[in-house]
């Protein structure tokens, strides 16, 4: 037990550590209480350290990890309107349709209806999350982001806009995709490190 | 505003005055409150007061009784002071007129 004590106290800064088993000897507790008063002073010295150099590595973490969390995110949308562009008509043309023919090809206006609710709730989250992470991590990656995101808009949906006047498109990116990810970026750089 | 465990370390801190290092602290805190204090939440919490000016420490003399290990001796300053008082002032104010036994 003392030899772990030892080893222990050597992750410890040497004036710490002094006294630090000075005072562990003095109170004259077990080994056992000593090893575990000790354990939990080096875990949060460790955890201190860790978040010190946080800022060294988040513009890497950022660029690697969120930036094609962020992307993914960006394609996702559509995705998504790809996916519900039948419950979004389903939604817009119910009137004119027959309930029992729906039903029969097994779907509703409710089913619909949440189905479309849900996607877009995970989709704004998800645009949310990332934002705040890139926001909170680097203001580097937050603008590589941005300019990822104005190629896939660019390249991607300006000719279908153009093209097929295809506004849906454009308006289910700005409210699901676009406004969530600078809000979560607003929230991120409040709260950032960089 | 201190928090409550920041609040006992400065107060047993200046109770014990040239005698203040980390174990008589921690000592006069587990007799205080009859709790267990935790040498990582002690170190930590010191060195949090340390860095907002509400305490000084340094590295004082070993003794045998420390297995011949220096002391981190500690000093509560003056803005230490003020904000102990201000937080004792603040429960006291609000513990005025609280009869505990009743409720």
């Amino acid at each position: 037990m003392r030899c772990l004590i030892e080893i222990l106290s050597s992750l410890l800064h040497s004036t710490e550590r002094e006294a630090v088993l000075g005072d562990l000897a003095e109170a004259g507790d077990s080994p056992a209480r000593s090893l575990f008063s000790l354990l939990g002073l080096v875990l949060r010295r460790q955890m201190q350290q860790l978040y010190r150099s946080v800022p060294k590595w988040s513009p890497w973490m950022a660029l690697f990890f969120i930036v094609p969390l962020g992307h993914y995110m960006s394609l996702g949308v559509l995705r998504v309107s790809g996916l519900f562009g039948f419950d979004t008509w389903l939604i817009r043309n119910y009137k004119d349709l027959d309930p029992s023919i729906l039903a029969e090809n097994g779907f509703s206006l409710h089913g619909s209806v949440i189905a479309l609710l849900l996607g877009s709730i995970i989709l704004a989250a998800g645009c949310w999350l990332s934002g705040a992470a890139i926001g909170w991590l680097s203001r580097r990656a937050m603008w590589f982001q941005w300019l990822l995101l104005s190629v896939i808009v660019g390249f991607n949906l300006a000719p279908r806009v153009l093209r097929y006047g295809d506004l849906n498109l454009l308006i289910s990116l700005a409210c699901f995709a676009l406004l969530p990810w600078f809000l979560g970026v607003r929230f991120g750089r409040r709260r950032g490190i960089s | 505003m201190l928090g409550e465990f920041e609040y006992l370390l400065l107060a047993a801190a200046a109770r014990l005055g040239d005698q203040a290092y980390g174990a008589a602290i921690r000592a006069e805190i587990e007799a205080a409150t009859a709790k267990s204090c935790s040498i990582g939440a002690l170190y930590t919490t010191l060195d949090r007061l340390e860095a907002k000016g509400f305490l000084q420490t340094w590295m004082g003399e070993a003794t045998a009784q420390r297995g011949g290990r220096a002391k981190r001796m500690v000093k509560v300053s003056p803005k230490g002071i003020e904000e102990a008082k201000a937080f004792y002032s603040a429960v006291a104010r609000v513990s005025e007129g609280v009869a505990w036994e009743t409720i």
